[in-house]
């Protein structure tokens, strides 16, 4: 642990234990509320060697203990030049990430200005809010420049997909507040006290925002305690509510008064894969017993049963008891982020890998990949079977990524090889490719001076010259201006 | 200036202006009396279509009409499009004004070439037009429309040729060759609008467009291979090539199997179960030449008339049981083989090709709705199904295309959905599962399926479930206790429809 990390930890560990701390006033907060302004600029998928436009935007942010300020992810992504500025002044900051959680769609800004901490009282973080109990939303959003505050009730809390990911899901509370562009990351307040974090919103109806509560922030700030970001575990597991039917009750012999939920998907990769069996019931978590449709009461509410995991640290144990043949039976897993070849997430501060062989420049199969060619429709029906499968099927468990064809960069090495782009690399002379890396040895070292390379769901070969594309190679780059032929 | 403008330049544009009215004129007497001619033989046809619901297919959805055109081209002959009249409960049409039109039935249909035939007690005044037995392809060539309204009004449209091209009509496996143009008037084209030369000969029936400007015509040429008009109409069936090819135009993949550029050739990359190839082709053969024609690297032909055509063109020329000679590169060797030509019999596929609208066949058991998997079912989700409907039955579409139907696998049977009863709690939430094995057995078909579900000495039976593999235990003498509450609470008449096996 670096001596930066270790002060971050006793700052982390102070900020929980004033959490409790008097409540702040109306005045203190407005104090505490930061703009953000952000610069970012990220790759392109396609052509991976190059970055996009330089975009500009901005959010909101709140200080708490040690000066730092808590914002969403979303606002400060694949940033280059961050400066914040309070209520009251007109001095901006320079900012910087420290540490940022596109899972939970949550960063922590450091100032290096020590006058930025002058006068400043950090906001505390207060306890879920009861249904119904008034808040009030600070930001910044469109509309004006100054500070706006909303009121308005909380309607619900459940778990939710955080639009920022794409793919994970996390407590959220509903609240009518308006939450607007521009209010992300700005703190939504009770008694005054942080309850969450305003950070996304529904289009499609009135008066719908979304928070992220105090537990999911309170968790990101145990996460990176340590000095790193290790994301949210998961438990890889798809179930069904089968044990609500009177008849697989029968079949299965699960006593009058149990319940729980089936197992009917595991993933490889993840620690319930090994452990847990398609069929097991799954009856209790952390001693929690889990209703028939997958709940469980946990702090007066009645949440899915994954937020017992949703509360735990990667590394910590998952207590489970489940129904196998007949039998109760515990089981331990130790709590693990995903680990997957195909990232569903949508990619932020990625550089993405390529490596180009003879003008045909590879890139990893992803999320972000597919954003960059018009998103799903883009994708002929194998590689959609294949997104989704990937991270569910034995068979690519050794995968570590899937090499695609972004790109081929006009030469008399690869004349009328167009077509294959966007295909993904399944074999080069035969040998299954499980990463672009090794598609880099595959085509370099082959024995044959014409490779054939295969790609998933095409009946034509790609066959090009060894000899001729590593001697043309160099006088591509140079003529599209690519200063390197790789970056793995 | 002012004298010269008066003097010279004026005469000259009023002898222009003259001139141009005068072909005006012209064009308007030639266009009104063609419309003359021509009036008792385009005829406007209406179709009402009835589609069973996938989603309930004991019921069916609302009856819809659909119009179009077509040509009288014999004595109670009516030549019109497939796509007008395909799977149509009641066809009728209309001559002219007059009040009640005239009932017709489909004689022949060809749906690789998207024509009907139909028939019925035509009026007196309908008057067949000749269809030559060629259409020429001129470019730039001027294009007449002719159709009638709903009121039996005769309308005119124009274009203009642009060019020829082959392409597969409908669902057929077979290219076609097929005249473009471009508009230049009136937007009404497709649906069988008829179409005409400058001269008033007949060309061709219009079909689907390709963008707001352009229609496609299916010519004279191909009008006259799908039915043989002088033995009774029958369908003509031409050959099936049963094979797919793509380019060979990468420079090392030529080198690779040993072909110099000039050598020509494409590459067998998909041989089918039914067609021409289906016995002598394999995938990875590169075809040089066939009929006697050598192919270019793209899989054309030099085409006397149209230029550069695609190989499948050959086969819509000859028809089944005629023979054609290939010439082929198997494992480097140049290799000459006989293709006999055969058709494609749609019926023989697991999954058909040609949508149909025929009652579904479905077993509802304990509120379980189980179908057999058609390209109808995933076109339920609309236009842009390939988008919409799930992957995992897409998928299973594309894997099964193509396939013959065999003692082991006549049908992939789909869990549609389930309704909603005391016994399936906890089990609503399926839907749109294929239902792979039974017991750890492949399901053969719907008909299997049923025999085992009604098999009520069996205590569980284990359906496993793609996407995911996903076991589903059912008890046969549970859903049997439940179907007769079901069948009154969601008013299902009949628990099953299964078409009896042809043998």
């Amino acid at each position: 642990m670096t001596l930066y990390t270790r002060r971050l930890a006793a700052m982390a560990a102070m900020y929980l234990c004033f959490s409790a701390l008097p409540k702040a006033t109306s005045a203190d907060i407005k104090d505490s509320v930061i703009k953000v302004r952000c610069m970012s600029q990220s790759y392109s998928f396609v052509e991976p060697w190059k970055k996009t436009q330089i975009r500009g935007g901005t959010g909101t942010g709140f200080v708490i203990e040690g000066g730092l300020i808590i914002t969403n992810a979303h606002v400060v992504s694949d940033a280059r030049y961050i400066e914040v500025q309070k209520y009251s002044g007109a001095k901006r900051f320079p900012a910087k990430v420290k540490f940022i959680s596109h899972c939970c769609d949550l960063a922590l800004l450091e100032i290096d200005d020590p006058s930025f901490k002058k006068n400043m009282k950090p906001l505390k973080l207060g306890s879920l809010p009861k249904i119904d109990s008034v808040v009030t939303t600070y930001g910044y959003p469109l509309g004006g420049l100054q500070l706006s505050v909303t009121k308005g009730v909380v309607s619900r809390i459940e778990m939710r997909t955080y639009a920022h990911p794409g793919g994970d899901q996390h407590l959220t509370i509903q609240t009518d507040a308006a939450i607007n562009p521009g209010n992300s990351g700005g703190p939504v307040i009770q008694n005054g006290k942080v309850i969450g974090v305003a950070f996304q919103g529904l289009t499609a109806a009135d008066n719908v925002g979304y928070m992220i509560p105090s537990v999911v922030v309170r968790h990101f700030l145990k996460d990176i305690a340590d000095g790193k970001v290790d994301d949210y575990p998961d438990l890889a597991v798809e179930y069904s509510a089968y044990c609500l039917n009177p008849a697989f009750r029968g079949i299965v012999a699960l006593p009058p008064g149990m319940s729980g939920v089936v197992v009917t998907k595991l993933f490889p990769g993840m620690p319930a894969y090994h452990k847990l069996k398609q069929m097991d019931i799954i009856t209790a978590i952390g001693g929690k017993i889990i209703s028939n449709d997958g709940f469980i009461n946990l702090d007066g509410l009645k949440v899915r049963f994954a937020e017992v995991v949703e509360r735990m640290q990667v590394g910590e144990n998952i207590p489970l008891e489940i129904w196998r043949d007949g039998k109760k039976k515990l089981v331990n897993l130790k709590a693990a982020s995903w680990k997957m070849p195909i990232t569903l997430r949508n990619p932020y501060d990625v550089v993405p890998k390529y490596y180009i062989f003879g003008g045909l420049a590879f890139t990893v199969f992803s999320r972000g990949y597919i954003s960059a060619i018009g998103g799903w429709r883009a994708l002929p029906l194998y590689l959609k079977e294949l997104f989704i499968n990937a991270n569910a099927d034995e068979t690519y468990a050794s995968y570590e990524n899937f090499a695609v064809l972004a790109k081929v960069l006009p030469d008399k090495v690869n004349v009328n090889m167009g077509k294959f782009v966007g295909q993904v690399v399944e074999t080069v002379d035969g040998v299954t490719i499980k990463s672009i890396e090794q598609l880099k040895s595959a085509l370099e070292n082959s024995k044959n001076d014409l490779v054939e390379i295969r790609f998933v769901g095409c009946d034509v070969p790609l066959i090009i010259s060894k000899k001729d594309a590593l001697s043309r190679n160099g006088a591509i780059l140079k003529e599209y201006h690519i200063p390197n032929g790789e970056r793995l | 200036m002012n004298e010269t403008l008066r003097e010279k330049i004026l005469p000259v544009l009023a002898i222009g202006l003259s001139a141009v009215l005068a072909s005006c004129s012209t064009f308007h007497v030639e266009s009104e009396r063609l419309k003359a001619e021509i009036d008792n033989s385009v005829v406007r046809i209406t179709a009402t279509v009835q589609m069973p619901s996938y989603h309930a297919p004991w019921i069916w959805h609302q009856p819809v009409s659909r119009s179009g055109q077509g040509v009288v081209v014999g004595k109670n002959l009516v030549l019109t499009l497939a796509s007008n009249v395909m799977n149509a409960k009641v066809i009728r049409m209309t001559i002219g004004t007059e009040p009640t039109p005239t009932p017709l039935t489909i004689k022949a249909i060809n749906y690789d070439s998207n024509l009907a035939l139909l028939t019925g007690n035509l009026p007196p005044e309908a008057k067949p037009l000749d269809i030559p037995p060629v259409s020429v392809f001129k470019h730039a060539a001027p294009l007449r429309m002719y159709w009638k309204t709903g009121n039996g009004t005769i309308v005119e449209g124009s274009a203009v040729l642009d060019k020829a091209d082959t392409r597969y009509n409908f669902n057929s496996f077979q290219t076609q060759i097929m005249f473009h143009a471009i508009r230049s008037s009136h937007p009404q084209t497709g649906y069988g609008v008829p179409v005409f030369d400058n001269d008033g000969h007949f060309f061709g029936l219009a079909t689907q467009g390709g963008n707001e400007y352009d229609f496609i015509i299916i010519i004279c040429d191909t009008i006259a291979r799908s039915f043989d008009l002088k033995k009774g109409a029958e369908v003509c069936a031409t050959g099936m090539p049963g094979f797919n090819v793509s380019p060979l135009t990468q420079t090392y993949l030529r080198r690779k199997l040993g072909l110099a550029n000039t050598d020509g050739g494409c590459l067998v990359t998909k041989v089918l179960q039914q067609g021409a190839g289906s016995k002598q082709l394999k995938k990875g053969d590169v075809l040089l030449a066939l009929d006697g024609h050598p192919l270019d690297a793209w899989g054309r032909y030099k085409h006397p008339l149209f230029g550069p055509t695609f190989q499948s063109h050959l086969f819509s020329e000859h028809f089944v049981t005629e023979p054609m000679k290939a010439t082929i590169v198997r494992d480097k060797k140049k290799i000459d083989i006989d293709l006999k030509l055969s058709d494609i019999d749609d019926s023989k596929w697991i999954i058909p090709v040609n949508p149909s609208y025929k009652p579904v066949d479905y077993l509802v058991r304990g509120g379980f709705v189980f179908l057999p998997l058609t390209l109808t079912y995933v076109k339920e989700w609309g236009g842009d199904y390939m988008n919409k409907a799930p992957i995992s039955l897409l998928s299973a579409l594309s894997k099964a295309r193509g396939k013959l139907k065999t003692p082991e696998k006549r049908e992939v049977v789909v869990l549609s959905r389930v309704l909603s009863h005391p016994t399936n709690i906890g089990l609503q939430e399926f839907g749109d599962n294929i239902v792979e094995e039974v017991d750890g057995k492949p399901l053969k078909s719907l008909a299997e399926l049923k025999e085992i579900l009604n098999d009520t000495s069996r205590k569980v039976v284990k359906l496993t479930l793609l996407p995911g593999r996903i076991p589903l235990w059912l008890s046969p003498a549970t859903l049997k206790s439940a179907d007769k509450e079901v069948k009154l609470r969601y008013g299902i008449n009949q628990l099953e429809r299964l078409t009896p096996r042809r043998k």
